[in-house]
């Protein structure tokens, strides 16, 4: 998904430590910023070290989802244009693999032991779960709405979040399923659309949902905590984002952004980028049209706002980076990566992509040392 | 071009550009709070594009302002909505000539008012009520579907 990889970055860091102590022999990996230019091609890879452009990688049409192996030594890759998912060696930055698996692709997400991979089929209604080592579809999990984001907690794989997000009921009404665009799990043209309100709990051994989370809107990126006790989700409809209590299944707190400046009052904008910092302390999430970037402190109950950092036009997704001093914003419009230094929340940093490029999802990798 | 064919409001000229290309008849219109006046000479160059903003009253009172972008295509000089109808991104006109969501992708063709090419809007874009009138485009009314989308 768009996250660093919070559990690994701190296994990494831990490495680290009892490496210094002259306890192991663990070896230290290169961190890497993965950016899916959804507008081309391209996978663009940033030396996080530097916050330089480190290379490219051409994989496929749209790319849009990125998942990583704890280990950080594969990295997988949909591309929504042309409906496959890439196999990339995280060490050398190769591809090794692709696999065709239809259509639409969009976020994916993987178990801790890099089993299973879950991807939703935006027009299909359905999750897949592929098998990494079977290499093939072992089930697909239906639902409402239009499958968009999944998530699970870094340090509890039990249970995959899937929020499925909703077309305008109207377009789709005049438009879609006349078309025939809106598929079933079986690829049978819809003769109805349902759209979605809730979020999905499916359980990874059984790869069956086991309870569903009402969210009152269309549920768009949403972020666990390691430890599984919250997510944060923002939906549509919605400037700004739910703290929710997964294992009660239930919303617990609604927060919604500050509007500041009359612009901000009284131009639309919507929510679209959420996630956690890597030391468990922070959630930050996005204004898309203001804009604006928000940090919140999660530690309280509330959570209360610590920071609003304007970034530009069309933040849209959020990563950091393991040492937790670096935070990653995708600027979809501006073809860009604002650069955000975590402890004093300032923009230190605009890493300038190719036009056109359209960057959204990132995901920031420790990979082993070669 | 021909000033006649400059004269391009959304009534008449997309009514008949709609029946010839197949596309949904006139919608219902919102009035802006104000007409919003851009001179016909920021629009002499064809593909010149002016960006705008129009605020209009909903039907809860709250105001809300709504991007847009005037644009001489080759055929006349056009209104669009800027917010694309798949999530309310907003679109822009590409060197290439279309007019594209920096999000999803979605492109619509400036030179059918609009309508609606690829990706997932899956409708054309939004409309203003928009004339020439002497040397000024004004623009005074904005679809009325856009409005549920904005509550």
């Amino acid at each position: 998904m768009r996250s660093s990889p919070r559990g690994l970055g701190q296994l990494i860091v831990a490495c680290c430590l009892l490496a210094l102590g002259g306890a192991g022999a663990a070896v230290a990996g290169t961190a890497k910023l993965y950016i899916a230019a959804t507008g081309g091609k391209e996978v663009y890879v940033v030396d996080v070290a530097s916050n330089t452009l480190a290379k490219t990688l051409e994989v496929g049409k749209s790319p849009h989802g990125i998942a990583a192996s704890t280990d950080g030594r594969w990295l997988w890759i949909a591309t929504e244009g042309d409906g496959k998912l890439h196999k990339i060696d995280a060490v050398h930055d190769v591809e090794t693999a692709s696999f065709d698996l239809g259509p639409y692709q969009q976020e994916i997400e993987i178990t801790n032991d890099g089993r299973l991979l879950y991807t939703g089929r935006f027009m299909d209604g359905c999750y897949d779960v592929f098998d990494t080592v079977k290499q093939s579809v072992v089930a697909r999990i239906p639902v409402d709405g239009n499958p968009h984001n999944v998530v699970k907690a870094a340090n509890d794989d039990r249970y995959m979040y899937l929020s499925p997000m909703s077309i305008d009921p109207d377009t789709v009404a005049k438009s879609a399923i006349k078309r025939g665009i809106l598929r079933d799990c079986a690829g049978k043209p819809k003769t109805a659309y349902l759209p979605n309100d809730k979020i999905y709990v499916a359980d990874t051994r059984t790869n069956t949902v086991v309870g569903t989370i009402p969210v009152g809107g269309s549920p768009r990126p949403i972020a666990a905590s390691d430890d599984g006790k919250r997510l944060y989700a923002n939906i549509d409809g919605w400037l700004g984002f739910l703290v929710i209590d997964p294992q009660a299944r239930k919303v617990i707190e609604r927060v919604k952004f500050p509007l500041v400046t009359d612009d901000e009052k009284t131009t639309f904008s919507r929510a679209h980028g959420i996630w956690v910092t890597p030391d468990q302390k922070e959630v930050w999430t996005a204004s898309v049209n203001h804009g604006v970037v928000y940090a919140y402190d999660r530690t309280t109950d509330p959570v209360r706002l610590i920071a609003r950092i304007p970034v530009g036009a069309a933040p849209y997704w959020i990563s950091f980076s393991p040492d937790d001093r670096t935070g990653y914003i995708s600027l979809s419009e501006g073809d860009a990566i604002a650069v955000i230094d975590v402890a004093s929340h300032k923009l230190v940093k605009t890493i300038q992509l190719p036009k056109g490029s359209g960057p959204k999802t990132t995901q920031v990798v420790v990979a082993p040392a070669p | 071009m021909e000033r006649r064919a400059l004269i391009g409001g959304a009534a008449a000229t997309l009514a008949t550009a709609a029946t010839r290309a197949g596309a949904a008849p006139s919608p219902r219109f919102l009035p802006l709070q104000a007409p919003v006046v851009t001179p016909v000479s920021q629009l002499e160059t064809v593909w010149a594009a002016v960006p705008f903003r129009a605020r209009f009253t909903k039907s809860n009172g709250e105001d809300s302002v709504v991007p847009g972008i005037a644009v001489r295509t080759p055929r006349r000089i056009e209104a669009f909505c800027a917010y694309c109808p798949h999530e309310l991104c907003v679109i822009k006109l590409t060197d290439e000539h279309g007019l594209r969501c920096p999000c999803h992708f979605s492109l619509f063709d400036p030179l059918k008012g609009g309508a609606w090419i690829s990706g997932p809007a899956m409708r054309r874009t939004y409309r203003f009520d928009y004339r020439v009138k002497g040397p000024d485009l004004v623009i005074t009314g904005i679809e009325a579907d856009l409005e549920r989308r904005l509550l």
